[in-house]
């Protein structure tokens, strides 16, 4: 309805809208060629002429766009807010711009950017809004992008070691990356513009400061190295790289640049540096010294035997020095010719040198020969001839140079590598020998490292040599024993002395090294030369046996300390036994004789009134009570060996045999014995003790008599620390299986009828014996005699 | 009572024994001896020694003239007896014959140094036992001339 009012209200503007229209139409077709929407709505806004463009976009029909139709397009989201713009500029009727999302007709929102602008009539109201819409959905993205570029960049940035920043084209700084700031600790602002050359190194300010405005002024990337200082005032080596920063036209619009810290890197060139300059320096030494020994050379070439020579190829000359006429051990006077090579030369050495001359004259090649010749006087030389080619004009016309005599050298030459080869096959047959050792054999430095090694140790790391050679021995044996061997080591090379059979550890093997300094041709020690062999089987052997005796040891004192036990408890046995024996026997003899006594007094009192029966049964009673006696006596006296002995003294044997022999007076009449003895010896002993056992020995002699009438020898004897005394007698004898029998107490070998006696006799002459701390035993042969022995101290 | 008339007068003899087997065997020999003489046995140290102070019930009894002492007693020792007696100047010279089964050197000789006037081992057999007492008779009436206390 507007529309038609509108069209029917301006008559006469029609023509002149007409042209309007036209030069409105293009502008819209313009506009929309960029790929923009024009729209034009009433002063309300709302849209009252069709939009192509914009209903192209959305894909809505006119009917749909009509109106506020149009806002339906916009995205929800952004739907309030284009409309408070809108009303907003509507109510202020100023032009306005905003951005949007608009669904497009394949359903994807694009982002616009919608501009519009009140039209005004000559009243100055407002007769309608146009505007256009921009797609920006690309721009923003690439901004988007941008954007996160920027970020990530930053990131990276960031993360990275280096210290960034970045700078205005003219100079001063605009941005210094988070690292910069924690490495210098300096807050950004202090630094930002030129603040930051106040962390440079005072030295190294005025030249980075001279560089950086001229790099600038060129705009091309640079490397420039300065010192930062860090946070702890340290000074650390950075290299610089500055970028310029370009915009499309090709402007410098920044510098970035990253400072790396190389300060080790630095530290190292510095050395290096140092290093070289020595270098130089030696270098410098040594041309000076080659300067003047080759000076010295020039001098003494007449001695070196240098001579000249000459070929001319125009003249087809040949010109020897005279000292080449001298080497050649001709005339002052000789001629040569270019054939005399042919004359001279070993044959060997005539197409060599025919060929150095032919490539000097056909290409003008240098040569350096050594050859072989004969000289006039037939002596074979060694020479070395030096030839170079001269042209006149690009031809090559003469060819020259030195000719030397170099026999000596050449012949020292050949001698040494002779001699250098000889070595070579000695030390490859000592290598050989050192291979086939089946041990350890090693050369080594002062520093405990392996120089030489043979196939065994080879083969026991299955380790090369060249593997091992040059390898410390902390890198091959535990740390112990690697000290362990170097210790040794030291002491060999400090004192100069070989170490001979030292064993040691090797890995869990044992080994018997032995160690000899090493020395070099002044003879200096450089290390050690060293030999081991495996004695591990030895080792373990003596091990094995170590143990064995220490438990054979630990056996014999728990033994002894069983047997210490079994003797206190023996003594304490023997003491008690002793005290009851004694005991025993007196209160033994009280009741005895009782039985005696009274069965006597019985007899004694009845006498008359007793028959043959009573007189024989009383006999036997008191027979009985009487041996009791005796047994009784024995046993007191065999105990009382040990605990009423008396102190030993020094006694004549002789004198104590004559005690006893007095003592058996009786007996030996009775029974006709002869007693004949040797001097005897003196001893220390018990004299009551001792004559009891004579006594004992001779009264058994005489007991156990043969046919004869008994004989009896006593004679002595010393054995080592001891006094032997035997007794020999011509008695019955004595089984040797009762060689024990006989000296225990109450053991008897014959019955009490044959032989009486209580059978205690011999036990107490060996109790008595062993007190004296001698032996008892005798040798007998049954029928023919006896011969009791038993020892004595004489000391 | 006169001194040379001791043989008409029976001696006085304590015998100093815990075993009555042992005392009644030396009865039954003095029994048999010419020698007259009365008996008195004392079973232990302590009753001879009572007995020998006339202390107690013995005091009615007489100073015996010979000690036959064992060794081997209860309650007191014949030991320690033979050496009160002989420290007792009133006892000392009462003869004392030792009479023991002990043949021991060391008994003898403390026996000796206690100054027992005669040692005289116990035989096991009768007859000699018969002996021993008749030597005891035999020093009592020949060798030893006893000094008579009573006299003195």
């Amino acid at each position: 309805m507007k529309k038609t009012v509108n069209k029917k209200k301006s008559e006469h503007v029609l023509g002149v809208q007409q042209s309007h229209k036209v030069s409105e139409d293009r502008y819209k077709s313009y506009i929309e060629l960029t790929g923009q929407l024009a729209w034009v709505t009433n002063p309300a806004g709302e849209v009252v002429e069709d939009i192509p463009s914009f209903r192209n976009f959305t894909g809505q029909t006119y009917d749909e766009v009509k109106g506020t139709g149009w806002t339906l397009a916009l995205h929800p989201d952004d739907v309030a807010k284009t409309i408070e713009v809108w009303n907003n500029a509507v109510s202020t009727r100023s032009s306005y711009e905003t951005e949007y999302r608009v669904k497009r007709h394949d359903g994807v929102y694009r982002d616009l950017l919608a501009k519009g602008s009140p039209a005004f009539d000559k009243n100055g109201e407002i007769m309608e809004w146009v505007g256009i819409c921009i797609d920006i959905t690309e721009r923003k993205q690439i901004e988007e992008s941008i954007k996160n570029n920027e970020k990530r960049f930053r990131e990276l940035i960031e993360s990275l070691p280096q210290l960034f920043w970045t700078c205005r084209v003219d100079g001063p700084c605009d941005y210094l990356s988070r690292q910069w700031l924690e490495y210098t600790g300096i807050p950004e602002e202090q630094q930002l513009g030129y603040g930051w050359l106040d962390q440079l190194h005072p030295r190294d300010r005025d030249k980075t400061v001279a560089v950086w405005m001229e790099k600038v002024k060129t705009g091309e990337s640079f490397d420039i190295e300065f010192r930062i200082r860090r946070n702890d005032g340290v000074y650390h080596w950075f290299k610089t790289r500055a970028v310029p920063m370009h915009d499309a036209d090709g402007k410098i619009i920044k510098w970035f640049g990253s400072n790396t810290d190389f300060h080790e890197i630095k530290k190292a060139e510095e050395q290096l540096k140092n290093f070289s300059k020595e270098l130089e320096q030696k270098v410098d030494e040594r041309t000076k010294e080659l300067q003047i020994s080759k000076k010295k050379l020039d001098e003494t070439s007449s001695i070196a035997r240098v001579g000249g020579w000459e070929l001319d190829l125009k003249k087809n000359e040949m010109y020897w020095s005279d000292l080449v006429k001298q080497i050649h051990e001709v005339d002052p006077d000789y001629h040569p010719t270019l054939q005399d090579r042919i004359n001279f030369y070993v044959p060997e050495a005539v197409p060599l040198i025919s060929k150095a001359l032919q490539n000097a004259i056909n290409d003008g090649e240098p040569f350096d020969i050594e050859l072989q010749l004969f000289t006039a006087r037939k002596n074979l030389k060694w020479i070395r001839i030096v030839g170079k080619a001269y042209r006149e004009n690009d031809e090559i016309v003469k060819i020259g140079g030195m000719f030397q005599d170099i026999n000596e050298r050449k012949l020292a030459e050949i001698e040494s590598l002779r001699k250098s080869e000889q070595l070579q096959l000695l030390s490859n047959e000592l290598e050989n020998i050192i291979d086939s050792i089946p041990g350890l054999v090693f050369y080594k430095d002062t520093k405990n490292r392996y120089i030489r090694v043979n196939k065994y140790i080879c083969d026991a790391h299955k380790m090369s040599k060249k593997q091992l050679e040059g390898l410390d021995l902390n890198d091959l044996y535990p740390r112990e024993q690697a000290q362990a061997y170097y210790e040794d080591d030291l002491e060999v090379i400090r004192s100069r002395q070989s170490k001979i059979n030292i064993d040691e550890p090797w890995g869990n093997r044992w080994v018997s090294t032995s160690k000899i300094p090493y020395l070099n041709e002044t003879g200096e020690v450089i290390g050690v030369i060293g030999v081991s062999m495996d004695v591990t089987e030895r080792k373990l052997d003596e091990e094995e046996l170590k143990k064995h005796r220490d438990h054979l040891e630990e056996l014999v004192n728990e033994r002894t300390r069983e047997l210490d036990n079994a003797i206190i408890g023996l003594k304490r046995s023997n003491q008690e036994l002793e005290q009851f024996a004694y005991v025993a026997s007196h209160d033994l003899q009280e009741p005895l004789r009782m039985v005696s006594s009274y069965t006597q007094l019985l007899e004694r009192r009845y006498k008359d009134q007793l028959d043959q029966d009573a007189k024989d049964f009383i006999f036997f009673a008191v027979d009985g009570a009487n041996r009791m006696q005796h047994l009784i006596n024995d046993l007191l006296d065999y105990s009382r060996v040990t605990t009423r002995g008396k102190p030993f003294v020094k006694l004549d044997l002789s004198v104590v045999l004559g005690h006893s022999i007095a003592n058996l007076q009786k007996k030996i009449q009775e029974t006709g014995a002869m007693i004949v003895n040797d001097d005897l010896p003196f001893v220390y002993g018990d004299e009551v003790q001792l004559v009891r056992v004579f006594q004992n020995l001779l009264d058994n002699a005489m007991k156990f008599r043969g046919d004869e009438p008994p004989r009896i020898n006593v004679s002595a004897k010393t054995i080592d620390d001891k006094i032997q005394i035997s007794l020999t007698d011509n008695g019955i004898g004595i089984d040797k299986i009762y060689s024990d029998r006989v000296f225990t107490i109450f053991q008897r070998l014959h019955t009490k009828v044959e032989y009486p006696g209580t059978g205690i006799g011999l036990a107490i002459c060996k109790r008595t014996i062993e007190r004296h701390g001698g032996k008892i035993w005798f040798e007998s042969e049954p029928g023919k005699g006896t011969t009791f022995y038993f020892t004595l101290n004489f000391k | 009572m006169e001194p040379n008339e001791s043989s008409l007068h029976p001696i006085e003899i304590l015998l100093v024994e815990d075993n009555p087997g042992d005392s009644r065997l030396a009865k039954e020999a003095l029994k048999e001896s010419k020698l007259k003489n009365n008996l008195y046995i004392a079973e232990d140290g302590v009753e001879a020694m009572n007995f020998l102070y006339k202390t107690g019930k013995y005091s009615k009894m007489p100073r015996p003239d010979l000690v036959i002492l064992d060794l081997n007693l209860p309650k007191k020792d014949g030991r320690e007896v033979l050496a009160e007696i002989k420290n007792d100047d009133n006892l000392k010279r009462i003869p004392v014959v030792i009479l023991t089964i002990s043949k021991a050197e060391e008994d003898i000789l403390k026996t000796y140094n206690l100054h027992a006037n005669c040692y005289v081992t116990k035989p096991l057999d009768l007859d000699q036992f018969m002996k021993v007492v008749k030597s005891i008779e035999d020093f009592w009436l020949t060798i030893v001339k006893l000094p008579n206390g009573k006299n003195e």
